[in-house]
């Protein structure tokens, strides 16, 4: 017999079976919205992966922000200035500087000599014990807030001390130690290449000067007075210790610094940029490659700097929580289809194709990705509120995550469920129709 | 329209395996539009599988079949789903309804891959419906429902494309003698207005109620 052509008609109209996409998304709306056990168990994944992914960038950021904000505050306002080799610090560059609009402090401080013999006067003017080599720094006192000394017992040396060319003393706690000194109660003396000074107090922190700790630290006046320039008569002796160069220049020469001076300055926030460059031209107009002049990196590098790290972070966090929602999402739309195999089988008898059934896994799969992507991130927002709340942050969210969230937990579904729909469409109505 | 709408001509259904199964051995028959028929037969004899030919839910291994005039033999599995979804109608054992969709919803199911929109499906679900007297629990969910109405809502689904074929699969066997009848007196209404019902039982009574009774021994078909 010859095949007889095939056309199911009514009339003219061909006849065919085809879903409407209006109706194929009502349908899988009644599908999960009918189901809510089912819907929460597959959006479980998307609400974890997509929470985990707008909360780990929400808090981030936030903490970002924070540590932006605590680095400009604190790292953000330190000059460093030191020399190079063309010229050297002037003493009277501290005083220059402090003319700069947006400088809070600066102070000059040096290693005076390395390895200075120090004694420990034990009586009024008994015999020298306990002697031992320690290096001697020279410190403006507002060097020493730059240093971030700390005093243990006693006091800082002033500007009064400075003034006077005291011959006072502070001692950092290790070299205290070493010299049994414990407290400044009596006045201890100590000899230093046999002058004595007073010590007035013991310090501890200098995270500026760490190696100050197991020294001396006197004024730099008295330094200079005692010691001399450590460039040997340059600069350095411009104003105070002008009368002293020509005296002591032999010492100059025989005991030369062991380190150059560095100028710390401390700056309002933001103002380091515009004050590290005016520094060089306030010390050394002539010049302004003369000295060498560090500023922080600006808040906007540093910004980009910290956020380049922690999108690093997010995308690898991102990855393997998306991931795992995908897995969730299709093993528990796989699990569905299994589950309703009958439906499939009935549907398939009533005049569904192959691509309705898949067309409505994946619809399902896609609408569930969607909704889990909207409570996850609904969750994530409470979570970064939560975690800036506790640390009385600033909570810093991204408004673009938030709106693509669903999008993203609908792609996820969407993928997810390929291979459950593709498992769908291999569903024979025929055996279906037995369970 | 042609008076034959279903012709059989030697199909044989061959189940594959180590062991392979002759379901079905050179089965003839020709059905009118508006027959009545029952077929049946002890478990095992073919007659589901015979269903689910007529049905195009199954393919034979050979033989001819002609569904209302078309070669129901040689073509695609697409076209055998568009056979499916315009011309005929099933009815199961089981009901098959979806536990999640009310009796209207249920009925509507057919019509969504007929590419009929939300507003006609109600219409004609609620139609269909009411044809089989269940208008008042159209809203109910199939568990609320008792089993000679499930099967109701079933048959009314099964109506609502206003198929030319109805085949039913051991309508009555999940259900009481009382709801039985009632089914079957609906069938029976149904056929009246000239619908082609064809029931697949093992149960005499309810085959006596056809017009025309077919069997099925071991894979073939006696009338």
């Amino acid at each position: 017999m010859n095949r007889i052509k095939y056309k199911v008609s009514k009339g003219t109209e061909q006849r065919k079976s085809h879903l409407r996409i209006k109706d194929a998304i009502y349908d899988a709306f009644l599908g999960f919205a009918r189901n809510p056990t089912r819907t929460f168990l597959a959006a479980l994944g998307t609400i974890i992966g997509v929470g985990t992914l707008v909360s780990v960038s929400g808090i981030a950021t936030t903490a970002k922000q924070q540590v932006t904000s605590q680095f400009n505050s604190i790292l953000a306002t330190e000059i460093t200035v030191s020399d190079n080799s063309v010229g050297h610090i002037p003493f009277s560059a501290q005083e220059r500087v402090m003319h700069i609009k947006g400088v809070a402090h600066a102070g000059i401080s040096w290693q005076l000599m390395a390895d200075v013999n120090v004694a420990r006067d034990l009586s009024v003017s008994g015999p020298q014990q306990f002697s031992t080599t320690l290096p001697i720094y020279a410190s403006t006192p507002d060097g020493l807030t730059q240093m971030q000394a700390d005093i243990i017992t006693g006091r800082l040396f002033d500007k009064g001390n400075e003034r006077r060319f005291d011959r006072v003393a502070l001692i950092g706690s290790i070299a205290a130690r070493q010299l049994g000194i414990t407290s400044v109660a009596n006045r201890p003396a100590i000899f230093i290449n046999g002058t004595p000074f007073t010590i007035i107090g013991i310090v501890t922190g200098l995270f500026g000067q760490p190696s100050a700790l197991s020294s001396i630290i006197i004024p730099a006046s008295t330094g200079l007075d005692l010691i001399g320039s450590p460039y040997a008569g340059s600069y350095l002796g411009h104003k105070i210790n002008e009368k002293f160069i020509t005296e002591k220049s032999n010492a100059v020469l025989q005991n030369s610094s062991a380190q150059e001076p560095t100028m710390y300055v401390t700056t309002a926030k933001g103002a380091a940029g515009v004050v590290g460059k005016e520094i060089a031209y306030a010390i050394y107009p002539q010049n302004v490659n003369a000295l060498s002049v560090i500023t922080p990196p600006g808040p906007d590098l540093l910004s980009n700097a910290i956020e380049g790290t922690t999108a690093t972070l997010l995308i690898l966090l991102g990855i393997v929580a998306l991931v795992t929602g995908g897995v969730v999402i299709a093993n528990t739309s796989l699990l569905s289809v299994l589950g309703r195999t009958s439906e499939i089988g009935l549907r398939r008898a009533l005049g569904a194709r192959r691509k309705h059934i898949a067309v409505l896994t994946l619809l399902e799969a896609g609408c569930i990705g969607a909704i889990g992507g909207m409570i996850g991130a609904s969750l994530g927002v409470l979570a970064t509120v939560g975690v800036a709340a506790t640390h009385t942050w600033t909570p810093v969210l991204s408004y673009q995550i938030i709106v693509m969230a669903p999008f993203v937990g609908a792609i996820v579904g969407i993928l997810a469920g390929i291979y459950p729909s593709i498992r769908a469409t291999r569903i024979e109505p025929v055996s279906a129709l037995q369970h | 329209m042609p008076d034959q709408l279903v012709v059989l001509e030697n199909i044989s259904r061959i189940y594959e395996g180590p062991n392979p199964v002759n379901a079905l051995v050179n089965v003839s028959a020709s059905i009118q539009q508006g027959d009545f028929v029952s077929i049946q037969g002890v478990s095992g004899s073919g007659k589901s599988t015979l269903l689910n030919v007529l049905g195009l839910l199954d393919r034979p291994t050979a033989g001819k079949y002609i569904l209302n005039g078309l070669d129901a033999m040689h073509i695609s599995e697409r076209e055998r789903t568009d056979l499916r979804c315009y011309y005929i109608g099933f009815v199961f054992q089981s009901f098959h309804l979806l536990a999640t969709r009310s009796a209207v919803e249920n009925v509507e199911l057919p019509l969504y891959y007929r590419g009929i929109n939300r507003k006609k499906r109600k219409e004609s679900a609620s139609k269909a419906i009411e044809k089989v007297n269940l208008l008042h629990r159209s809203a109910s969910f199939p568990a609320t429902l008792s089993g000679g109405e499930r099967q109701r809502v079933a048959i009314a689904r099964a109506l609502v494309g206003s198929p030319k074929l109805l085949l039913c699969d051991e309508p009555t066997g999940s259900l009481d003698k009382n709801s039985s009848d009632n089914i079957l007196e609906l069938l029976e209404e149904l056929n009246e207005t000239g619908l082609t019902v064809i029931i697949v039982t093992h149960d005499s009574a309810v085959a006596n109620r056809s017009k025309r009774h077919l069997y099925v021994v071991e894979g073939q078909l006696h009338e």
